[in-house]
């Protein structure tokens, strides 16, 4: 470890040495080209949260940006411009651009991507006719030239200060989204990113997410635009800001990859040197950008830097982490091991969960109906789910046991009936507001972004449990540090007790999908909720592990007092489990009581259970 | 009427969108890049200074006379179709989620004019239609020879494509690709062989529409682009996915376009009149979308 760290340090000093002295060796030119690298990394920086963690395509990048460039020269310059001060014109600059990014989520925020890249276009030709072709911004006329400004008694004359101000410029900027990236936020940015649904079940609002996605890409282009600003003395060629430079900007992060900040402005600078180094080899800018946009959709959203990141950590694997724990050593010793450090993992999730609740039907589904077409799926469903106790649902394929479960959790609306959920009526209401009532869910099939880490899957999940708001997140303000160390102590529990601690730091990806599933239940435990729906939570274990699974969720019934409604096939752990059970077929409730009842019915035998099933005698007398 | 004459000039690019849109399910930008390679590859052909040919009797006015030059020009325009119509809907690609597929097509198109303006410079000039200079006079207006045989070209199309897709096996494989490509693919539709034909012929069409455009907008790519553009949002007024929404579309956009510029709504300039076009067929995208009840949350975000 101390050597890593010393190898690491060496590294960092060399390359600062490297760097200090091509500044002040590096010949003018140079120096201007590098500075447009910076501004360039700046504006690609937006496109990574828009692109790499939210999910989005906006081709506007290179219109926003050249807009804040011209509009913060305008109101800069004298004679013809307003002759404002810089933070002002570049406030203007950056306010206006972040305004127009926001009309464009706005008005598409429900939509689907399509008409968010279509609508990204349509303002960037929109920018080029309107602003690029307002003669009053964008004129050269040597009189009224834009003076680099001095800021807090530093004058940004000379191309070394402006280069070196461009620097500290794009370095706040990537703290900024790397403080941003560990927070809820970041992560409730990716997760909604990956799986809008998922994401409203552990209560993001995709919506939400989207919107200050873009007004953060926004930030970025704005930001960069009114650093670029001062850089020319006269307004910069339009030409370099036209619809299919935006594809140029848009390549960037689509090469770098959304695991790693760094690789973004790297690869902005490559796209800004690499023509002016191989001017012989007349390689434009818009081939660059094809080779990245090509290169970054061959390699997936990981990217370049993804690829370089699974490099390295198969390297550390390779050489031999440190061996934990065997979780299935069967021992005593082990065996003691394992449940001591069970115990403390209940007790620290006891601890982070809100308080149960003590109402008596925590949910009561009334004559939900829907139909998709001419299949009516569900026709007058009634069920009540009783506080702190295991409900099961049970039936066979298209059932529509799945869509009770998107209407009980919000995702659907039915087309009759109500849901209510600890006494309110939250038939309206959104996932991400039922989410926050305390009700949670997993899906049928695993839904886990597979190209983050254990630990950061899960911590996805504690999005309503961390306290304040975006700046306190960033700034490290104690209420938000306090409750992101204890979301970290829960997601540590919470993989402890689904045997998943030892993968902490592994991608989703590499797991089996059992593992995986798990790390989905862990997601949903840590949102903090009241009442858990669980939608197959054993499809794809093995016999052993849903055993084990099941013997978690009775304990966290019981232990922790949550409620939890399961949808389940595999049906002696249900009978076995569950306090009531709800039997669907063909859209209706045809069964409802304890699993000796259930399995003696004589129409759930008929269409679900088979004339020959035999109920077990441990099937629970008082279930 | 001058609108409606107008609505040709996007209603072929419109066309291959909403076919490949149909087939993939993502935005086919490609056909951006395809629309301008042929504008530019037809220039070359036709207009450059080429030597004397056996097709070319107009000495100096280009490598080829316009109509060979159009029919290569739609050839090129298939082969990069079928080639990256194989490409998308191979076993590798196949699967791929509809953001990469986009950002894939993005890519195409961008480097199509990164070759294009490498190898072709890039001009400013019109080049004179194939379809000759001849204009009529209609409701004190003028149409032009070129709008009229558009419009036609585009309603044959339109008319082919009728038929094929509702009286073929082969429109029965493309709508069973279009309504559910899993289910297609267990009852044995080869959609290899559907989509990269689909593609090929859309292509095919956007070359076409790219070659014909440089008579009206000349071959700059900013304009090429916002012809592009243009042709994009009118899909987007019929979801992507129907041809007559799109169509009216293009006749709603043309109207429109005609109305602004001949100063209806009161003199304004280029950049008011695009600010209030995309207002307004974007207000009647969301107004549309408004009007449709949000069921369920999607899965995919893009």
């Amino acid at each position: 470890m101390a050597a890593t760290m010393k190898r690491r340090a060496v590294t960092g000093a060399v390359l600062a040495a490297v760097a200090a002295v091509w500044l002040f060796t590096a010949p003018q030119y140079w120096l201007f080209t590098a500075t447009t690298g910076l501004t360039l990394g700046i504006s690609t920086l937006g496109l990574l949260v828009l692109v790499g963690w939210a999910r989005e395509v906006s081709l506007a990048q290179a219109g926003l940006t050249a807009t804040a460039i011209y509009l913060c020269g305008f109101a800069m310059r004298s004679g013809a411009g307003w002759n404002w001060s810089y933070l002002a014109a570049a406030a203007f600059g950056v306010g206006v651009v972040v305004v127009m990014s926001l009309l464009v989520s706005l008005s598409t925020a429900k939509l689907s991507g399509i008409y968010i890249i279509i609508l990204t276009l349509a303002l960037q030709v929109t920018i080029e006719k309107t602003f690029f072709s307002n003669i009053k911004l964008v004129e050269t006329d040597p009189e009224h030239t834009i003076h680099r400004p001095a800021l807090f008694g530093v004058h940004l004359a000379s191309d070394r200060a402006y280069f070196l101000f461009a620097l500290a410029v794009l370095v706040l900027g990537m703290v900024f989204l790397a403080r941003l990236r560990a927070s809820r936020f970041g992560r409730g940015l990716m997760l909604a990113g990956t799986d809008r649904q998922a994401a409203a079940s552990v209560g993001v609002s995709p919506w939400r997410a989207k919107i200050f996605a873009f007004a953060l890409a926004g930030f970025f282009a704005g930001l960069a635009g009114v650093v670029t600003a001062p850089l020319y003395p006269t307004p910069p060629s339009y030409i370099s800001y036209l619809s299919i430079n935006s594809l140029v900007y848009l390549a960037i992060p689509v090469l770098a990859g959304f695991r790693s900040i760094v690789a973004v402005p790297v690869v902005a600078m490559v796209f800004a040197v690499t023509p002016q180094a191989l001017e012989h080899y007349h390689i434009s800018p818009l081939m660059l950008g094809a080779i990245g946009l090509l290169s970054g959709t061959l390699t997936g959203p990981t990217g370049v830097s993804g690829l370089i990141l699974a490099w390295i950590h198969s390297r550390r694997r390779s050489r031999g982490a440190p061996e934990g724990v065997d979780l299935r050593d069967p021992t005593a010793w082990a065996e003691d091991a394992r449940q001591e450090r069970h115990a403390r993992a209940l007790a620290v999730l006891e601890e982070y969960l809100p308080e149960r609740s003590d109402v008596g039907d925590v949910l009561v589904a009334n004559d939900v109906s829907i139909a998709f077409g001419g299949l009516q799926a569900l026709s007058d469903v009634s069920l009540t789910v009783p506080t702190r106790k295991l409900v099961g649902l049970i039936g066979p394929n298209g059932a529509g046991k799945s869509t009770l479960f998107d209407i009980l959790n919000g995702l659907r609306q039915p087309d009759r009936g109500s849901v209510l959920l600890f006494g309110q009526d939250v038939s309206q209401a959104s996932p991400w507001n039922r989410a926050a009532l305390g009700l949670s869910r997993t899906f049928q099939s695993s839904r886990v972004n597979l190209d983050l880490t254990v630990g950061e899957n899960l911590m996805a999940g504690a999005y309503l449990m961390i306290p304040g708001n975006v700046v306190e997140a960033v700034a490290g303000m104690p209420r938000a540090r306090t409750g992101e160390r204890k979301a970290q102590e829960a997601a540590r529990a919470v993989a402890e007790l689904l045997d998943v601690a030892g993968d902490w730091d592994e991608f989703v990806r590499n797991l089996d999908f059992g593992a995986q599933r798990r790390v989905e239940i862990g997601r949903s435990l840590l949102s903090g909720p009241r009442l858990l729906l669980l939608d197959e939570p054993a499809a794809g274990l093995d016999a052993t592990e849903a055993t084990a699974l099941f013997a978690l969720i009775r304990q966290l019934e019981q232990d922790l007092g949550l409620t939890v409604l399961l949808v389940e096939h595999y049906v002696k752990a249900v009978l076995e489990n569950c306090d009531l059970i709800y039997v669907l077929s063909r859209g209706r409730i045809i069964a409802a009581g304890s699993a000796a009842e259930v399995a003696a019915d004589p129409e759930v035998r008929a269409v679900y259970l088979g004339e020959d099933y035999q109920p077990r005698e441990e099937v629970r007398a008082d279930a | 009427m001058l609108g409606v004459a107008a609505a040709g000039l996007y209603g072929l690019l419109a066309v291959s969108l909403v076919l490949t849109y149909r087939v993939s399910r993502t935005i086919g930008f490609v056909h951006g890049g395809i629309a301008v390679f042929a504008a530019h590859f037809y220039w070359w052909l036709t207009y450059d200074s080429g030597v004397r040919g056996r097709f070319n009797p107009n000495a100096g006015q280009g490598r080829v006379g316009q109509w060979p030059g159009l029919l290569l020009v739609v050839a090129a325009g298939a082969l990069i179709g079928l080639l990256y119509g194989l490409t998308v809907t191979g076993k590798r690609m196949g699967n791929w989620p509809r953001l990469n597929l986009t950002v894939y097509s993005l890519a195409w198109l961008l480097g199509m004019i990164a070759i294009t303006q490498t190898v072709i410079e890039p001009q400013s000039t019109r080049i004179p239609s194939i379809f000759g200079k001849r204009v009529y006079r209609l409701f004190g207006g003028v149409i032009t020879i070129h709008q009229v045989a558009t419009l036609l070209i585009l309603f044959a199309i339109i008319a082919a494509l009728a038929f094929v897709l509702m009286r073929t096996q082969t429109g029965v494989n493309i709508r069973a690709v279009a309504d559910d490509v899993e289910a297609s693919r267990f009852v044995g539709v080869p959609l290899t062989k559907v989509g990269a034909g689909v593609y090929a012929f859309s292509a095919a069409l956007s070359a076409f529409a790219g070659a014909l455009v440089t008579a009206t907008v000349g071959m700059l790519v900013p304009e090429l682009l916002t012809v592009f553009l243009r042709a994009l949002t009118v899909c987007v007024l019929g979801g992507l996915a129907s041809f007559s929404l799109a169509l009216l579309g293009c006749v709603l956009l043309g109207v429109g376009e005609s109305f602004l510029t001949a100063g209806v709504f009161g003199q304004s300039s280029i950049g008011r009149q695009e600010v209030i076009l995309m207002t307004a067929l974007f207000g009647l995208v969301l107004l549309i979308n408004r009007l449709r009840p949000i069921k369920v949350l999607e899965v995919e975000t893009l």
